[in-house]
Order: structure tokens, then C-alpha cells, then sequence
């Protein structure tokens, strides 16, 4: 039997962060049109049931188009059964929206339900909360109440962060893994976490995060996908696989322009790390200035995909640049957006000022950079900046 | 500091070139193209090294402009000595194609050892000035006092150290900073910060809603949830509301059905009884006796045979009762004739007899009617037939034994029933007239007897169409109740056809707890009516929610320009922030600048220009200094560009600006100074002037003076 987990899908999310509002509406239809295409490969490959772990909308208010897609497409699917355990994002309000819930929709509250599937898959579920009626429930009440048979495949269902020991926060979201050792867990089907994550629960289960269906944000980098699980019925052998369907890609790159004297070379430069990400490496003299295996380990991270037109891409400068060094984001960014969907320039690069070399420049320039050394009241990190400016600005250029 | 003497391996143009210099004044007259500013980088170079090895044009980067024309060993050597240690080190430099490859070596010029005093940075560490200041200061151009002092190279040489005027611009910088601070100022109203923060304001205000909202759509999401279950249970309800009366309906009907089929049976055992009344009736006690066939052939028979007889309609009791008073009269008359022809006597009868034999019949008769009628109405009423039916067959006894009396009397007297008087013809008349009435009436019914001979036709024998009537009646009765039972069996048949009659049977009786059809239809009524509101209701929420959706994503739009507004207000802020801090820097740098520099600069000026001009120290300099370390020519207590002076006077202006700078800027160790041919432009007068100022500083510095003319020499 073929199972699909996924979570944290965040559909209606502003996106205020990166895009503008043209760009942000569009990418929400697309996180739209992913969760459509998960249920077209669920379909086409005959999954069973779908979890949704949670998360599955940002906000409480869900807008009424989405929700009314979401229950339509699931609708649409009655050869498949949903199970939807609600986030931290999401309420069930979205349910609400339909005045008749979909015959194959199966949710959960804030006690242990279980459904058994099929002969001996059960799957289990529950809201996570520390109180009941306002009196607080013990630690582990929730691993405690789970009662599974041995003999059944049990997918257990939670929505919150999973801690190796208690009280590193007050958070009912959290999930201590100890307590639920033992307790005949096959697979823990997880959201909350952004990114894909697993490891091992005792002898017998795992538990698994999948990340987010497609990545929103810039901290959401590495790959992303749903998690098929096909489990043999009879002997309980699972295949689990990672299925990466995102329209994008985000891609955090850093470009390391150490040395360099003007835009124009940190364009290449970061021309010519993108290209070997996006696996079409120009045999230029700037590959040799290009650290190689950090940007494998980029690659790595985004699950050996390559970094296309579509995706979305943050280039970061960092290293050190001399205090004459021209550099315009601006510039960067011009010369770099027609490549992607969306780009961003981040300026990490710090100037290099040595003070020595002015301790006898002679001019206003020299007192000056020997005057915000002095300032005893301004912090170390911002007096590069304040140089670079002031300098910057008695070279007659404009700065920021 | 002195140089003592130089020794060049190849440096630009320069080959295997040495040279001496003396203390104080060196003269070098030599043509244009010797080489001159290249001994001059020579030198500067052997202190700093190679400079501007990042710039690509040749002419800034000495590297590629002094490597070597005709190739051979880059680099050379200086021998000069530290006025402070009195201490005397040559300098070895060589260079190679990078940086890397320079070799820099440094000996005690007197013992030949090497030293390890300076650092290849051994000219900044020994003068306290850095490469790019020792350039602008100790290396005085031809160029710069031959274009004349504009204010361009005015700010050059107060700026020192710099190859772009950071002196001359620092007002303008200091002003603009100024300018953006207010702009962006979060103090003033029309500061980029304070209308970034109220605009803010107001879209945090109207933010507020948000949240209003978001629970308002979730509320009213949870409230059509409701509604929406409490409608489809309303539905459900109103379904089975509905249901109930169609099947209360067609319940109704399947009673309605019993009752007619009941009715229809009863009807038919009506019928059948009365049908077997009626045969019972018509045969009397032979019915027991009779086989139902037998019944069934008898009735056909009678039935044809009264059928054709009464075809022309039935008589009724008034015609029943005139035929027989009149056959009744015949009688008479016939027997009146008889005793007339008898007696011979015509016109008389013997009234006696007759009346009292007509007495005995009419008592004979009444008796039988009495009789039969008595009879009748016994077995009509059912209260003992068969005493009416022995009453009635008394009087029918008695009927015919007086009918037979009758014809006898009949027979007896026809013969001589002859009217010959006019007494006997016209009773005579009357019987034929009688007769043939009676004849001519009896004829309908009995069309196959021949009543040629009506005047002896003996018409007792009709007496039994009485009896016929009431026959046929009461066949006519039984044929009526066989087809009506006919009719109805087939009623049933065609009921049983098309109902299912055993289902019919079986129905239960209407339950008692059973709502009334009408008490159904009231609640259908009411609950319909709550459908519709909710429904209304419903369509009413949807419609708020969109509407709630639509402001929302007003909210949305306005929380996106909210969240890009505090970005913007940060960055103004910080920018706000970083300009107030370089703003700040650079006027405390401009104080430090002015005060290190400022009056030693001034007063080393007027030492200079005194020279120059040659006045007593008593005398005021018209001249003063600015910020920037510009001179200004003052006249009638305002400052004027020196632009206003003569070529002349703007030379010496510059020069003695120059070294005033030197003195400022110099510390201990005093630097060498190389003039490659300033003088260009002064007149006689001016040039003496010229030779006294390089008397007067070669006492204190070494002196190197390029020219090219033996006049300025």
C-alpha cells in the first residue's frame, strides 16, 4: 500500500518577505498548483491515503478560493483517503468553508483517533495540547494514552517540535521522542519542521519530517518534497522516498568576491558559481577562483538538483573588500535578474581597513579614519561601514 | 633627512646612472627630457617601493611605467642619511615582475652591514608621512606653479595627500550631509523618517482590523458550518417529513381501495342474494328441487317466451283490471244472451238468478283477490312464505274452480245467446263489440292465437296474462340481479387486475399514534420556512465573508506595505544614523586637521612669503588662510581669490604654501625637496625673489632644483 506524507504546505501564505505582491499572488497559486500536482502523482501512482501533518495553510483565515480548491480537489479524489491533522498555523476553520465536508476527509482532535486502513495499517492521530478543560495534563499524557497493537503497521500522526529531553521549552508543540520509544510506532509522520528530517525512534520505528512541499523563504533552501511510503502489507517492509515536485527551487548562494575591485568582476564571478550550480560550468579563469566543493555541498543540500531559470536565488557577497573597491548591488542585481525568476543581492562583504596604513596619511581623510578609530562610544563592527561612507562620500560618490 | 647619492641599474629611461648630492642647495641645470621626474620617482620610489601596481594605465602604475626601456636589472640604490641618528643606510631595491619579486635590502652605508632598523616601509617610518603625501609634497612640479594656482591644484596641495580633493570637498560633503540628515530627519515634519513613522502609524492603526477580521471570517466560517449542518439536518427532516405524507398519501389511497373492494364484495353477496331471492321467489318450492340448470333453462325459457310476449311492453294493473272487467262483462252479456234465447224473451232477463249467481261469483271472486293478495304479501314480506304461498294457492284453487264455474255458465248459454229482438241484438251487438276489443287488446301479447272468431272466443283462457306479468316481473327481476352481479364480479375482477389484492387484505388499520395528514403539511410548512431562512442566512454570511475577504485583502495589501514601510524605515534610520556618525567624524577630523595643521601652517606661510617679498616681519601679510587651507588675497577686509593676483604673485603664493605644508607636516626628520623647474613663469624682480626663498630653505632642508635655464639657475 502506498502512502503519501506531507506537511507544513502553508498555502495562502503572504510571501511578503522576497516578493512583491504580483510576484508573491503568483507564487501562492503555485504553491496551490503543487499540493494539485502531488494529488495527480499520488493518483497516478495509486497512493492509497494522503497525511497532511499539519500546516497545511498559514493562516486561520484561509481565503475562500483555497479552500474551496482544497476541498474540491479532494473531492475529486475519492479513490484516495485524506488525513488531516491540524498545525499551529492552521485551524480547521478552513473546513468550515465547507458547508459538507468531503466523504473521504478524515481529521483529528485533541484525543488519540485511530483509523485502521486496511487489515493491519492503523493510523493514528492528535492534536498536541498540554491541558484538558484547563487542567494541565501530565508530560507524557499524549505517548501515555497511545495504546497500538504490535501486530498492525502504526502511523502516528503529530504536529510540533521533536526535543530529546523535556522542558527546553514550555511548548505543548513539543514532542519528546523517549516517551513514545516502545510504544509499537512504525512511522511517525511529522510537520512542523520546514525541512526534510528523520531519525530513528527505538528498534522498531522512525519518525519523519518531510518539509514543506515547496520552499517559501530563503530559509527553506534545501530540498523539498512529500514522502512516499510503500509498505508491504504482509511482512511491513517500507520503501520511503523523498519526491520533489516544486515548481522553484530557492537557492542561497554565497560568492565569495575577496579582492575584487569593481562590479562588473563580482558579476562574473557570481556568473560563474551560478553556472556550475545550474551544471553548465563556463571553462573561464574565474573557476579557478571558485571554492568547488562548497558549492557541491550547495548542491548536496538541494538534493542533487540543478539551479534553473525558475528557481529563486539569494546571492550573498561576502568577503573582504578594500576600502577603494567600487560595488553596486544595484548594479549586481541589474546585470543577474534576467537569469532567474527572482534574485536577491545580500551584502555581506566587510571593508578592509587597516589602520596602519593611515596612521600617517596627512589629510582630512587620514583624520578622519583615525577619528571614528578613536570613538571610544561607536561599536568596532559599525566603524568599517561609517569609513567607507564617509570616504566614499568625499571621493564625490554617492553612497547606498 | 639628506641624500647623499644615488646609483641607478636601470629605472625607467635612466641606465646606469649615479649621482652625488651636497647638503643644502643642488642645482641641476639640465635640458628638458634628461630624465629629471624620473630621478624624482627614483627617489621616492627607493623610500616607498613600486606604487599603484592595481592600476592598469601604465602612467600610474610604476611598475610598468619604469620598468626598464632597455631591460636589464630594475632597481638601483640610495645612500642618505637620518638627521635625527645621524646615522647614514643605503638603500638596495630590486624589482622583479610582481610584487613578490621585489627584493628590498637596507646596510649601514658606513659599516656595510645590513640593517634591520626600517622595514622596506622605510619611508613612512622614518618621515611619519605615507607615499601618496611624501608625493604631493616634497616633488614640486613645473606644472604646478607654470599652469597657475587654480583652485583646483589651491585644493590639491591642501589636500595634501590625496589625488582627488577630499579638502576641497568637504564643505560641499559636509553641506549635503546636512541636507539628506534634515531630509530624512525623523525630528522634522518633512523628514523622510517622521512621515515614514506616521504613515506607518496610520497603517498599524488600520492593521488593527486585521485581526478583527481574521476572527471574523473564522467565526463566521465556524457559523456556516453550523448553519450548514443545522441545514442539511433541517433537509433531512423536511425529507422525511415529506416522505412520510406521499406515503401517508398513497396509505390514504390503498385504504380508499379496500373500502371500494370491501363494498364491491358486500355488493356481490348482496346481489347474490337477492338473485337467489328472486329465482327462489319466481320457482317456489320447486326450487329445491331443481338443479341450477335446470333453473338457468326454465328461466331462459320464460324469459324468451315473455320476452316475445310483452316485446310490445308490459300491461299495468288499470289495463290488467279493465281486460278483466271486460271479459268479466262478456261473460255476463254472453250469459244474459243464452237466458234471453232461452226464454224466447227478447229484451228481458231473469234478473233474480242472475243476480243472485253473480252475487255468489262476486264473493267467489273478492275472496280469491283477498285470497292471493293476502297470499302475496305474505311471501313478499318474507313473514311466512309458505303459509302465502297456501293462502295464494287457495285462492288460486278457488279462482279456477270459479273461472270453470264461469266458462261453464259460459258454454251453457252461447248457443243461445242470440239477439233476434232488438233486447237480444243488443246485447248481442255489445258482446261482438266487447270481443272484439277485448280481441283486438289481447292480440299484442298472444300475436300467434287466432281470434278470427272473437264473438265465441272463449277469453277466460287469457285470464293467465295477470299471472304472466307477474312472471315476467319476477324474471325480468332475476335477469336485472344476474347482470347487475355480472357487473360487479367483473368490477371486482378488474380491481383485482390491476390491485394487489392480497397486500390490500393485509393492510394494517390506521395507527392511532399516526400524525394527521394536516398536522404533517403544517410542520412541513414551518420547516420549510426555517430552510429558507437558513438558507437566506446562509447566502448572507457567504456574502459578508466575501466581503470580510475583500477588505482583508485591502489589510493584506496594506500589512505588505506596512512590513516593505518598516524595511524602508529601517534602512532610513540606519542611514539616518550612519550620516549623522560620518557627519560628526568628519567635522571632528576637519577640527583635528585644522588645529594639527592650521597655524603652524599660517605662520610658516608668512615666514615664507617674507622671503618671497622681502618684507619686515613687522608689516601684515594681506593674506589669509581658510578652512581648507585656501589662500585668500585679502583687501579692504574681505578675501579674495587669489585668482586676482598676478601669475607672478600666485607662484610665490603657491610655493610659499608648499613649504609652509612641508614644515606643518614634516616632524623631526625634515625631508629633501625636489623642485623640477617651478620658476617658469617669474619675471626678473621675482626670480631673484625665487633664488632668496631656495637660499633661505635649502639652510634648512636638502634642496635638489632642476632647470633648465641658466637664468633660473
Amino acid at each position: 500500500m502506498k502512502i503519501v506524507h506531507c506537511a507544513d504546505l502553508h498555502l495562502d501564505s503572504r510571501l511578503n518577505a522576497n516578493l512583491d505582491e504580483k510576484k508573491a499572488a503568483e507564487r501562492r497559486q503555485e504553491l496551490l498548483g503543487t499540493w494539485l500536482r502531488l494529488l495527480e502523482y499520488a493518483s497516478k501512482h495509486e497512493v492509497s491515503a494522503i497525511l497532511i501533518s499539519g500546516d497545511m495553510f498559514d493562516t486561520a483565515a484561509v481565503s475562500s478560493t483555497t479552500a474551496n480548491a482544497v476541498i474540491a480537489s479532494i473531492k475529486r479524489h475519492p479513490e484516495m483517503v485524506f488525513f488531516y491533522l491540524k498545525g499551529n498555523h492552521d485551524t480547521d476553520s478552513f473546513l468550515n468553508r465547507a458547508e459538507l465536508l468531503p466523504e473521504n476527509l478524515y481529521t483529528f482532535n485533541d484525543s488519540w483517533r485511530m483509523y485502521r486502513l486496511s487489515g493491519n495499517i492503523v493510523i493514528s492521530g492528535r492534536e498536541l495540547t498540554n491541558s484538558f478543560g484547563g487542567a494541565k495534563l501530565p508530560d507524557n499524557w499524549a505517548a501515555r494514552t497511545l495504546n497500538l497493537r504490535e501486530e498492525d503497521y502504526n502511523i502516528v500522526m503529530l504536529h510540533g517540535q521533536v526535543v530529546m529531553s523535556r522542558g527546553e521549552s514550555e511548548d505543548a508543540e513539543e514532542i519528546h521522542l523517549p516517551d513514545y520509544a516502545g510504544r509499537n510506532v512504525d512511522y511517525m509522520a511529522l510537520g512542523h519542521v520546514h525541512r526534510y528530517m528523520d531519525g530513528q525512534l527505538d528498534g522498531r520505528g522512525i519518525w519523519c519530517y518531510p518539509g514543506c512541499l515547496e520552499g517559501r523563504g530563503f530559509d527553506e533552501c534545501a530540498r523539498h518534497g512529500f514522502v512516499m511510503l510503500d509498505i508491504d502489507e504482509d511482512t511491513h517492509k517500507v520503501k520511503r522516498q523523498l519526491i520533489d515536485i516544486s515548481k522553484r527551487h530557492l537557492w542561497t548562494v554565497p560568492v565569495d568576491v575577496t579582492g575584487l575591485e569593481n562590479s562588473v568582476d563580482m558579476v562574473e564571478r557570481a556568473k560563474a558559481e551560478l553556472a556550475v550550480l545550474s551544471g553548465t560550468p563556463a571553462s573561464g579563469a574565474e573557476l579557478e577562483n571558485i571554492d568547488q566543493g562548497f558549492l557541491k555541498e550547495i548542491l548536496d543540500n538541494a538534493g542533487s538538483g540543478r539551479l534553473r531559470p525558475d528557481d529563486m536565488v539569494k546571492l550573498v557577497l561576502k568577503g573582504e573588500l578594500m576600502i577603494e573597491t567600487e560595488k553596486s548591488a544595484d548594479f549586481i542585481r541589474s546585470q543577474l535578474r534576467p537569469m532567474f525568476y527572482y534574485i536577491r543581492i545580500e551584502d555581506e562583504t566587510r571593508r578592509r581597513i587597516d589602520y596602519r596604513d593611515y596612521e600617517n596619511d596627512k589629510s582630512l581623510k587620514g583624520e578622519f579614519i583615525r577619528a571614528v578609530r578613536d570613538d571610544m562610544q561607536l561599536q568596532e563592527d559599525i566603524k568599517p561601514e561609517v569609513i567607507d561612507a564617509g570616504i566614499r562620500l568625499l571621493l564625490g560618490e554617492k553612497i547606498g | 633627512m639628506r641624500l647623499i647619492s644615488a646609483k641607478i641599474e636601470n629605472f625607467g629611461k635612466l641606465h646606469d646612472f649615479t649621482i652625488d648630492f651636497d647638503e643644502g642647495l643642488n642645482v641641476f641645470l639640465r635640458e628638458n627630457g634628461y630624465g629629471k621626474s624620473t630621478l624624482a620617482s627614483f627617489i621616492r620610489v627607493m623610500f616607498y617601493g613600486l606604487s599603484g601596481d592595481r592600476k592598469t594605465q601604465d602612467e600610474e602604475n610604476d611598475r610598468k611605467k619604469y620598468r626598464p626601456w632597455q631591460g636589464g636589472s630594475f632597481g638601483g640604490e640610495l645612500v642618505f642619511e637620518e638627521e635625527a641618528s645621524s646615522k647614514k643606510y643605503r638603500i638596495v631595491r630590486t624589482f622583479g615582475e610582481r610584487k613578490g619579486q621585489d627584493i628590498f635590502r637596507l646596510y649601514d652605508a658606513e659599516t656595510n652591514l645590513e640593517s634591520h632598523d626600517y622595514s622596506e616601509n622605510i619611508g613612512e617610518e622614518i618621515l611619519k608621512i605615507d607615499e601618496r603625501s611624501f608625493k604631493k609634497t616634497v616633488f614640486i612640479g613645473q606644472m604646478e606653479l607654470e599652469t597657475g594656482i587654480t583652485s583646483e591644484i589651491n585644493a590639491k596641495i591642501g589636500n595634501v595627500s590625496e589625488d582627488r580633493d577630499d579638502m576641497n570637498r568637504y564643505e560641499t560633503v559636509l553641506e549635503g550631509l546636512k541636507d539628506e540628515i534634515n531630509a530624512i530627519s525623523p525630528h522634522r515634519r518633512t523628514g523622510s523618517i517622521f512621515k515614514k513613522r506616521m504613515e506607518l502609524e496610520i497603517l498599524k492603526t488600520e492593521l488593527k482590523d486585521k485581526e478583527l477580521m481574521e476572527q471574523e471570517l473564522t467565526q463566521s466560517a465556524g457559523k456556516l458550518h453550523e448553519e450548514g449542518d443545522e441545514l442539511r439536518k433541517l433537509k433531512k427532516t423536511i425529507e422525511g417529513l415529506n416522505g412520510r405524507l406521499v406515503a401517508r398519501s398513497q396509505y390514504q389511497d390503498v385504504i380508499n381501495d379496500k373500502i371500494n373492494y370491501d363494498n364491491l364484495i358486500q355488493e356481490i353477496s348482496g346481489c347474490e342474494h337477492r338473485l337467489l331471492e328472486a329465482e327462489k321467489r319466481y320457482f317456489g318450492s320447486l326450487y329445491q328441487d331443481m338443479t341450477q340448470d335446470m333453473r338457468l333453462e326454465k328461466i331462459n325459457r320464460g324469459l324468451r317466451e315473455l320476452d316475445d310476449r310483452f316485446r310490445c311492453g308490459i300491461p299495468d294493473e288499470k289495463d290488467l283490471n279493465i281486460l278483466e272487467k271486460r271479459i268479466a262483462k262478456l261473460q255476463f252479456l254472453r250469459e244474459k244472451l243464452g237466458l234471453m234465447k232461452e226464454n224466447g224473451y227478447t229484451g228481458r232477463r231473469t234478473k233474480g238468478s242472475d243476480g243472485s249467481g253473480a252475487v255468489i261469483r262476486l264473493t267467489s271472486l273478492i275472496i280469491v283477490v283477498a285470497a292471493l293478495a293476502f297470499g302475496g304479501w305474505l311471501v313478499i314480506s318474507d313473514k311466512s312464505t309458505t303459509v302465502g304461498l297456501m293462502v295464494a294457492v287457495a285462492g288460486l284453487v278457488v279462482a279456477l274452480i270459479l273461472t270453470v264455474g264461469i266458462s261453464g255458465s259460459l258454454d251453457s248459454r252461447s248457443g243461445a245467446n242470440v239477439r233476434k229482438s232488438p233486447g237480444i241484438n243488443e246485447v248481442s251487438d255489445e258482446i261482438d263489440h266487447l270481443s272484439r276489443d277485448i280481441a283486438s287488446y289481447l292480440h299484442e301479447f298472444y300475436p300467434r292465437v287466432d281470434f278470427s272468431d272473437v264473438r265465441n272466443m272463449d277469453f277466460e283462457a287469457f285470464g293467465g296474462l295477470r299471472n304472466d306479468v307477474l312472471r315476467y316481473a319476477r324474471l325480468c327481476d332475476i335477469r336485472d340481479f344476474a347482470g347487475e352481479l355480472a357487473a360487479k364480479r367483473k368490477a371486482k375482477a378488474d380491481f383485482e387486475g390491476c390491485h394487489d389484492v392480497e397486500k390490500l387484505m393485509n393492510i394494517r388499520e390506521t395507527s392511532v399514534e399516526e400524525e394527521s395528514f394536516e398536522a404533517m403539511s403544517r410542520s412541513l410548512k414551518e420547516y420549510s420556512a426555517v430552510y429558507n431562512e437558513k438558507n437566506e442566512y446562509i447566502h448572507s454570511l457567504k456574502a459578508h465573508m466575501n466581503a470580510v475577504e475583500e477588505k482583508l485583502q485591502v489589510l493584506y495589501e496594506k500589512e505588505r506595505s506596512y512590513e516593505a514601510g518598516l524595511d524602508e524605515l529601517n534602512e532610513l534610520e540606519q542611514r539616518h544614523n550612519l550620516m549623522i556618525l560620518v557627519r560628526d567624524h568628519l567635522e571632528k577630523a576637519h577640527e583635528n586637521f585644522s588645529k594639527v595643521y592650521m597655524t603652524p601652517l599660517m605662520s610658516a606661510f608668512e615666514k615664507y612669503y617674507r622671503i618671497f617679498i622681502n618684507t619686515s616681519g613687522l608689516q601684515d601679510i594681506p593674506y589669509r588662510m581658510d578652512a581648507n587651507f585656501n589662500i585668500g588675497f585679502m583687501a579692504e577686509g574681505q578675501a579674495h581669490s587669489t585668482q586676482l593676483l598676478s601669475e607672478g604673485f600666485k607662484n610665490l603664493v603657491e610655493l610659499a604654501r608648499r613649504m609652509a605644508f612641508i614644515d606643518a607636516m614634516y616632524g623631526e626628520e625634515k625631508p629633501f625637496i625636489v623642485l623640477d623647474d617651478p620658476f617658469v613663469n617669474l619675471d626678473e624682480v621675482k626670480v631673484d625673489g625665487a633664488m632668496k626663498f631656495l637660499d633661505e630653505i635649502s639652510k634648512y632642508h636638502q634642496v635638489i632644483y632642476f632647470t633648465c635655464h641658466e637664468s633660473r639657475k
